[in-house]
């Protein structure tokens, strides 16, 4: 609560402050100091974009891949490809993309300069980028084959480290029916979706259950990288809009694209918090409990601002939030808001460990969670 | 002529008319199968081609118009519901594998073992050493086996009623033979099967008399025990075993009888508990991770992917050298042993039954020896904390420490995870 009251005092003493100064931006958003948002760019609609974790650079689509400082209005174009996915590693001093050709992907890991590193091509279509805070990429690759009665759909996630070995971790292999796969076309592949926990060792996606007679739906799978079986912990309704881990990396941000938006617990299997928004634009920020829903900014479940309604992104450090709505993209400075403890690498280690004895099965919950309080005591 | 009478006779005019109309061209076609239907009880009843085969010419030439037991139990209703309520009847449920690769499949099939949209098969009863044939090995090697659930022509033959042929011994020894249940070579080697061959079966009971008393389809009379050998609960266990010796006492007395069952159960219990002895012996070099290979190096198992399977889902393959001394133990040697027992063959019970199984056990500790050597296991200290859960959790699931003990112990080994 006290963090709470801190923050809107400081919001409060910003538009106070600022009264004067006028808007660079027409009044779509309230409850927002308007120094601290601009039109940052313009993107290609529905481009991908992706914010370094200090919220320095900004790597968006339009006409190819282009890199812009968030501060300055310096654009670099790094392709002339448009990026299928894009992701900045923790350090902020690579920027992994992917690019689209044919049933093949390209994948390109730039520096912090845009310049080329490496890059590989790899069979089926690479939806999504995360980098580990260990340095590895995973790739979210997703194959589709089409067949006179349907087609099968394989979804693999390429594990890339430093040295350029490749280990994969298969998701899903299953058939999907004709209709679908004519009905849907490209958007099919917007079905599969994943997250990597904070901490890097579990991960949560998204995949498509395409059942013959009942209707189909959003499978929701819960797995650690290293140990212990897929578990699927959720269904949700095709229209969800997206699935993200919570700072801490115990629960999921989740919505139904409809009427809710909800924080779970893959591990407890309930609801442990709800937001009365459709949630078909989701985001959550990976250092501070701030979430962006529809348009809405919450901080500690309290709603602080109302921003544009659009594709949402927080950068790493949690001080900077990015909109793409229509071919616009916005950016808003963020209050510092309070971020978690850091924990030691020592104590971060065990945690990990501890981690995986839970989905290997060899504890209860109520053991890992007395065990996690006392360690992070 | 009771009025069910004559509305079946009604009903099978037209199936006799249209049947001259199949004969024609099957006389040139398919001779034998006319030859064999005109010999069968069903000609004279005027049960023709298409009362059991349909009128749709396409269908059958494409395979889809087969006559399953459903057909059958129009009119031989009794029967299947006997067959049903047997062994017999859950022959597709206990061995029925993924028939994508099947010829004749019907696709909607996939939604008995599959979640929607998903490959992975759910069922716990599916075989998983089904799903790792090829489709003609299932077929040939499993199916024509296991098809006994939907299939009576698998026992009858398919346009034949002679009995005589249901009532010989061979017809159960195509799948009643062989290393994992040799019933028809126990019981044609035992007394019981030289005095049938020799003074018929009047003297010498054989598979039928015993097990299918009164020409009765339940083939399961007088069984105490799963086909995976679980014992029944005891109700049923004391209902069946009354049963048999109720058939027994037509030669035996009743005491004698009874004592010779309880023999071959306690030889059963014996010798499960060496298996147990087996299975425990590997199950801890499994938490061990000292099995070669281990489950989660190797193709993944169908249905369990890398669980260590040594129930009734294990696999002959893909296995570590020590699983598969231990499939040959509790697969052959066991059943081998018990069954033999009751089936009053000696030789199958000690030789090709106990014997194996005590040397295969001993085969299964040197292994086991040899493994920890190998992998110089370390001692209870040096494991890592995974380790130590981990085998502790196999101690507690296999019944080997209590649910107090297992919280205890496990909460020690945490608290050194905090300091």
């Amino acid at each position: 609560m006290l963090r709470l009251a801190r923050l809107f005092a400081g919001l409060i003493l910003i538009i106070l402050t600022c009264s004067a100064c006028s808007l660079s931006l027409p009044a779509a958003e309230s409850g927002f100091p308007a120094e601290n948002m601009r039109l940052l760019a313009r993107i290609s609609a529905g481009g991908e974009f992706a914010i370094d974790p200090r919220g320095e650079q900004v790597a968006f689509a339009r006409g190819g891949l282009r890199l812009m400082s968030a501060g300055q209005d310096r654009e670099l174009q790094l392709a002339d490809e448009i990026p299928l996915a894009l992701a900045w590693s923790a350090d902020g001093e690579r920027l992994a993309a992917s690019f689209g050709d044919g049933g093949l992907s390209r994948l390109v890991v730039y520096d912090g300069h845009g310049q080329e590193l490496r890059s590989a091509t790899v069979e089926g279509r690479i939806t999504q980028l995360r980098w580990t805070p260990a340095g590895e990429l995973l790739a979210l690759t997703v194959r589709l084959k089409i067949f006179s009665f349907g087609a099968n759909q394989r979804a693999l996630l390429l594990r890339l480290d430093q040295r350029g070995n490749v280990r994969e971790l298969p998701l899903f292999d299953g058939t999907l029916k004709l209709k679908t796969v004519t009905g849907y076309g490209e958007t099919l592949y917007r079905f599969f979706r994943f997250d990597l926990a904070p901490l890097g060792d579990e991960i949560v996606y998204t995949r498509l259950a395409d059942p013959p007679v009942i209707r189909k739906s959003i499978k929701l799978v819960h797995q650690h990288l290293e140990a212990g079986a897929a578990r699927e912990v959720y269904e949700l309704p095709l229209e969800a809009g997206g699935v993200f881990w919570s700072a801490d990396s115990e629960s999921l941000w989740l919505s139904n694209g409809s009427s809710g938006t909800f924080r779970y617990s893959p591990w407890r299997n309930r609801v442990e918090e709800e937001r009365p928004l459709p949630g078909r634009n989701l985001a959550v920020s990976r250092r501070t409990e701030m979430q962006y829903v529809d348009g809405r900014l919450y901080l500690d479940g309290a709603l602080i601002a109302t921003l544009r309604d659009g594709r949402a992104r927080f950068s790493g450090n949690g001080r900077l939030l990015l909109v793409a709505a229509g071919e616009q993209l916005f950016s808003y400075q963020l209050p510092a808001a309070g971020s978690p403890q850091p924990v030691d690498t020592d104590r971060l280690g065990r945690l990990l460990q501890l981690r995986q004895l839970r989905s290997r099965q060899l504890l209860t919950l109520e053991e890992y969670q007395q065990t996690r309080e006392s360690l992070l005591r | 002529m009771n009025v069910a009478g004559i509305l079946l006779a009604l009903l099978l005019v037209p199936a006799v008319l249209f049947a001259d109309e199949c004969i024609d061209c099957h006389q040139q076609e398919t001779p034998g199968a006319v030859i064999q239907w005109q010999q069968s009880g069903h000609a004279p009843a005027n049960v023709g081609c298409r009362s059991c085969h349909g009128d749709d010419h396409e269908k059958i030439l494409q395979g889809n118009a087969r006559v399953v037991a459903a057909v059958c139990a129009r009119c031989h209703r009794q029967a299947f519901a006997e067959h049903s309520a047997s062994k017999h009847g859950m022959g597709l449920h206990t061995g029925w594998g993924c028939t994508r690769n099947l010829p004749g499949r019907d696709q909607h099939e996939c939604r008995f073992c599959h979640e929607e949209g998903s490959t992975l098969p759910v069922s716990a009863v599916m075989c998983a050493r089904f799903l790792r044939q090829s489709s003609e090995m299932g077929q040939l090697g499993c199916n024509r086996c296991h098809m006994v659930e939907n299939a009576c022509g698998s026992c009858h033959g398919n346009h034949l009623t002679d009995l005589d042929i249901v009532r010989d011994p061979a017809v159960c020894a195509k799948c009643h033979m062989g290393p994992d249940h040799p019933q028809w070579e126990m019981w044609q080697t035992s007394q019981h099967g030289t005095l049938n061959r020799v003074q018929g079966r009047s003297i010498g009971p054989d598979c039928q008399l015993c097990h299918m008393p009164g020409g009765s389809h339940n083939v399961s009379h007088g069984i105490t025990a799963t086909p995976a050998g679980q014992v029944y609960p005891e109700e049923r266990y004391k209902a069946e075993r009354v049963k048999m010796i109720n058939l027994c006492r037509e030669c035996h007395a009743g005491s004698f009888a009874e004592e010779e069952l309880a023999a071959a159960d306690a030889v059963r219990s014996q010798s499960k508990q060496l298996v147990a002895e087996a299975a425990e012996i590997i199950s801890e070099l499994h938490d061990l991770g000292l099995l070669d290979p281990m489950p989660q190096d190797r193709p993944a198992h169908p249905l369990r992917r890398h669980e260590l399977v040594l129930d009734g889902q294990m696999l002959y393959e893909d296995i570590s050298h020590i699983e598969r001394l231990f499939f040959t133990m509790k697969k052959f040697a066991l059943a081998k042993t018990y069954k033999g027992a009751y089936h009053q063959n000696p030789a199958y019970t000690h030789w090709l039954g106990n014997a194996e199984l005590k040397m295969l056990l001993v085969d299964i500790r040197s292994e086991a020896s040899r493994l920890r050597e190998r992998g110089g296991e370390r001692g209870a200290d040096e494991r890592t904390l995974e380790e130590r859960l981990t085998v502790l959790q196999g101690k507690f699931r296999r019944g080997l420490i209590s649910q107090q003990e297992y919280t205890e112990l496990k909460a020690e080994m945490l608290r050194k995870l905090t300091r």
